[in-house]
């Protein structure tokens, strides 16, 4: 038929495909076919979804001697010229780059912290959600002052419906913010979490508008008719594999006395 | 193009549209088809303006810069697509509609020539068909994902623009970004 005839293609549609090829290739691959490719690659579109977790564990890894460092997180921000709609953070983020993230991306709709997570900057977190106002989803990693950082989307992130809170302590508190800040949620994840009884029925009975819970595996409840009768609304309950207290590996005395206490005391 | 286990409900709007390609063969399109291609429907509505009596079916549109493989080939995806003015189906017929069309779509991406996969979103760009566009982007990206530079050049055509010491520049440039080097 024709020689390909790449040329007459226009930026455009090149910057299209360009969006769709993962961080990898937009850093390693397409920069160095050609001069134009190299232009097309720095085009925001192709930055909107930024995820330097991916760059972490990939192929890029072995770049990084010390992990990413500040400098590498601003310059790759700075191409989605405040477009970025979702990032995700490396595990070793250092607050500067956080601070920066927060304030070069307000149009960000998703925001994903690892599980493996820094506590560093923690306290920073809950003070920056007032620069994401259009924050719509959200995971945790194990953070610990969750409850704050609730309060702050109630405040800030009207259009806020997307929580991830996997392998996170969802203490009687914790729930009772999600309750108190989140009544509206429509996805909640949850899987491996430590959650009393008392706790998810508080969610059951509050949020109404949940389409989706994902609470299997957890530790501290089990499933019966009544929590189903009570999580009847939400057309996605999924609860397999949640158990009263933790039978899997034992991970030594501290973990897991809390959960012991609260039920051999009654 | 044959028709297999199209659905027996009857379309409300059954004109068709006659698209002349580059290599001048004519191709009949039902209407609902032929609109996908906003650049069909752009020329078409012109005429309709610039003719008080309604022309009918007899239209040709020419499409100049189209071979005629590459149309068959985006008329069939056209055809596949969820029609605009069809009568709703239940969720039921939705689901099937949905899987077959992701069996065309595979079966479609395995017997394409690497070449062909450049024509057709070249072709889908100079129409306007956004579905096509997106499908055809989105299958292109999945191909290069993981290719090597050399690979991506000689698949495009793409001559190494970059000079020898440029290039080394530029890796070098790259390089203080990775390792942590602070920037002078």
């Amino acid at each position: 038929m024709s020689v390909p005839k790449w040329e007459d293609l226009n930026m455009d549609c090149l910057v299209n495909v360009l969006t769709r090829v993962g961080i990898e290739s937009l850093l390693l691959g397409a920069p160095f076919v050609c001069q134009s490719w190299y232009k097309a690659s720095l085009h925001p579109s192709c930055w909107q979804i930024i995820n330097f977790q991916k760059i972490e564990s990939g192929p890029l890894s072995w770049y990084f001697y010390d992990g990413i460092t500040t400098e590498f997180i601003k310059s790759i921000i700075n191409r989605s010229r405040g477009n970025a709609t979702a990032v995700w953070l490396p595990d070793d983020c250092t607050e500067e780059a956080l601070r920066y993230i927060a304030d070069e991306c307000p149009a960000l709709k998703a925001l994903i912290l690892s599980g493996n997570l820094c506590y560093r900057y923690f306290p920073v977190i809950p003070e920056l959600i007032s620069k994401w106002k259009n924050l719509e989803q959200l995971r945790l990693g194990r953070l610990s002052n969750m409850e704050r950082v609730f309060e702050e989307i109630n405040c800030h992130c009207k259009n806020f419906y997307w929580l991830c809170a996997f392998g996170a302590n969802i203490e009687r508190d914790t729930a009772s913010a999600i309750v108190t800040f989140l009544p509206n949620i429509k996805y909640l994840y949850m899987r491996k979490a430590n959650i009393d009884r008392e706790s998810l029925e508080m969610i059951l009975q509050v949020c109404k508008e949940l389409v989706l819970l994902d609470a299997r595996d957890c530790v501290g409840y089990e499933c019966d008719d009544q929590l189903l009768k009570l999580a009847s609304h939400i057309s996605n309950f999924q609860h397999e594999g949640s158990t009263l207290f933790d039978y899997e590996d034992y991970w030594g005395p501290n973990e897991h006395d809390s959960i012991y206490d609260d039920y051999l005391s009654d | 193009m044959s028709n297999t286990s199209e659905n027996p409900k009857p379309s409300s709007s059954s004109a068709k549209m006659t698209l002349k390609t580059s290599d001048n063969e004519l191709f009949e399109v039902e209407e609902a088809v032929a609109m996908k291609f906003c650049t069909v429907k752009q020329y078409f509505e012109d005429e309709k303006d610039s003719d008080v009596a309604a022309r009918g079916s007899t239209t040709v549109i020419p499409l100049p810069n189209v071979h005629s493989a590459v149309l068959a080939t985006l008329i069939s995806y056209g055809k596949k697509l969820p029609q605009s003015n069809a009568v709703a189906d239940n969720h039921e017929e939705e689901e099937t509609k949905k899987k077959e069309r992701k069996k065309y779509e595979q079966g479609l991406l395995k017997n394409l020539m690497p070449g062909e996969l450049l024509d057709l979103i070249s072709a889908a760009n100079y129409l306007d068909f956004k579905e096509g566009l997106e499908f055809f982007n989105q299958a292109l990206a999945d191909h290069i994902q993981n290719k090597s530079v050399e690979y991506v050049r000689k698949f495009f055509g793409i001559k190494n623009d970059y000079e020898p010491h440029e290039e080394e520049k530029y890796r070098e440039e790259y390089a203080w970004a990775f390792e942590g080097v602070d920037e002078d």
